[in-house]
């Protein structure tokens, strides 16, 4: 009887054990990737948007968090990070069996990039617009890992004109694909 | 007990590691809904009548004029055409007598005269059972024009086949014409 007791104590206090280090495991990961804006939902429902195309302004908003500081991470390993957006598909299906659209379709642009500290990251492929490809594609990186903060807003542009082809006749349907955001060390 | 033991050092020494990913990632579907834009509306001229009264006008017919033209717009986001049939294809219907014998739809012609994608434009042309009027590109609220005349030299021939020849009873005669636009 009292040798039980004594089990479900250890069960306890392991349990607790487990709970803790998963609690520490999510809040303190060196790279932290928060965004909200869920869904992009583009819908083209009147001729002046088949003519002109659709914008989602600041519709996802990212933040990103780099700090290895108290990480035990294998030395001389990881020296920069870098955060990449692409498409998950390589093109945008449709779903009707109509022909899939091209991804030169959807355009990003990026609304109120702010860093700290400053100065210590770079965009190495253009960004007004940024193209979207199926290949992990870098949209900003840097090297500083002890202690870096960045957030942005992202706009959509679908069928804008002047950035993409034009959406007159394209088949009536629905379409989709996913964007996939990864902020790594490397 | 120590088996139990064992695997929650496990656990722990798993998640301990776990914990030390160094990537972060998010997936956000992306979804693109195109719908349909097809209007075709009539603007004018959705009643066209011609009244025959004089000999001269059964010998040689009443041309088209700006009064006899129905003007349609269309905005499509597909390329489309214009196709125009009549209910009635092969007789239009005395509406005193019930007539349906007499007046042939070939008596009524009919030519595009202005708009983008206008098949065979200016082009008079006796009505038939289906008449294609224009095939174009998407696009937006363009406005087409499409002229009525009754046998008239282009229309009928006017030396076998003019209404006096054609010794149709009088009578009021009518048809409806449906103007469809698809997708193409």
């Amino acid at each position: 009887m009292k040798k039980t007791a004594i089990q479900i104590s250890c069960f306890r206090v392991l349990f607790l054990l487990l709970l803790l280090f998963y609690a520490q495991a999510a809040i303190s990961r060196p790279v932290r990737l928060i965004y909200s804006g869920g869904t992009i939902p583009l819908y083209v429902t009147s001729l002046t948007q088949y003519e002109n195309g659709i914008e989602l302004a600041n519709w996802t908003k990212i933040r990103i968090v780099i700090d290895t500081t108290n990480h035990k991470l294998p030395v001389g390993v990881y020296t920069k990070w870098r955060l990449t957006i692409y498409a998950g598909d390589n093109s945008i299906i449709s779903d009707d069996g109509n022909p899939n659209l091209s991804l030169d379709y959807l355009k990003l642009r990026f609304v109120g990039f702010s860093a700290n500290p400053e100065g210590y990251h770079s965009f190495p492929n253009e960004t007004e617009p940024y193209s979207l490809s199926n290949s992990e594609k870098i949209f900003v990186e840097g090297t500083k890992l002890d202690g870096f903060e960045a957030e942005f807003g992202i706009t959509y542009q679908f069928g804008v004109t002047d950035q993409s082809p034009s959406l007159m006749n394209l088949p009536w349907g629905f379409y989709y694909t996913q964007l996939h955001i990864k902020l790594e060390l490397y | 007990m120590k088996k139990l033991v064992l695997g929650a050092a496990m656990l722990l020494f798993a998640q301990f590691s776990f914990g030390q990913a160094v990537t972060d990632q998010a997936v956000i579907p992306v979804s693109v809904t195109l719908n349909a834009i097809l209007r075709l509306t009539v603007t004018s001229g959705g009643n066209i009548v011609f009244v025959v009264n004089t000999i001269q006008q059964y010998e040689e017919g009443i041309e088209g004029t700006a009064r006899t033209t129905t003007k349609f717009r269309v905005s499509s986001s597909r390329d489309f055409a214009v196709t125009m049939v009549p209910e009635n294809v092969t007789h239009f219907t005395g509406l005193e007598t019930g007539n349906v014998a007499d007046f042939p739809i070939t008596n009524v012609g009919y030519a595009m005269t202005a708009g983008a994608g206008a098949i065979d434009a200016a082009t008079i042309k006796p009505l038939a059972a289906t008449n294609s009027l224009v095939s174009n590109a998407a696009i937006g609220n363009e406005e087409y024009s499409l002229m009525w005349h009754l046998a008239t030299s282009d229309v009928v021939d006017l030396a076998t086949a003019s209404l006096l020849i054609q010794s149709i009873p009088a009578d009021i005669y009518v048809n409806n014409m449906f103007l469809t636009l698809a997708p193409q």
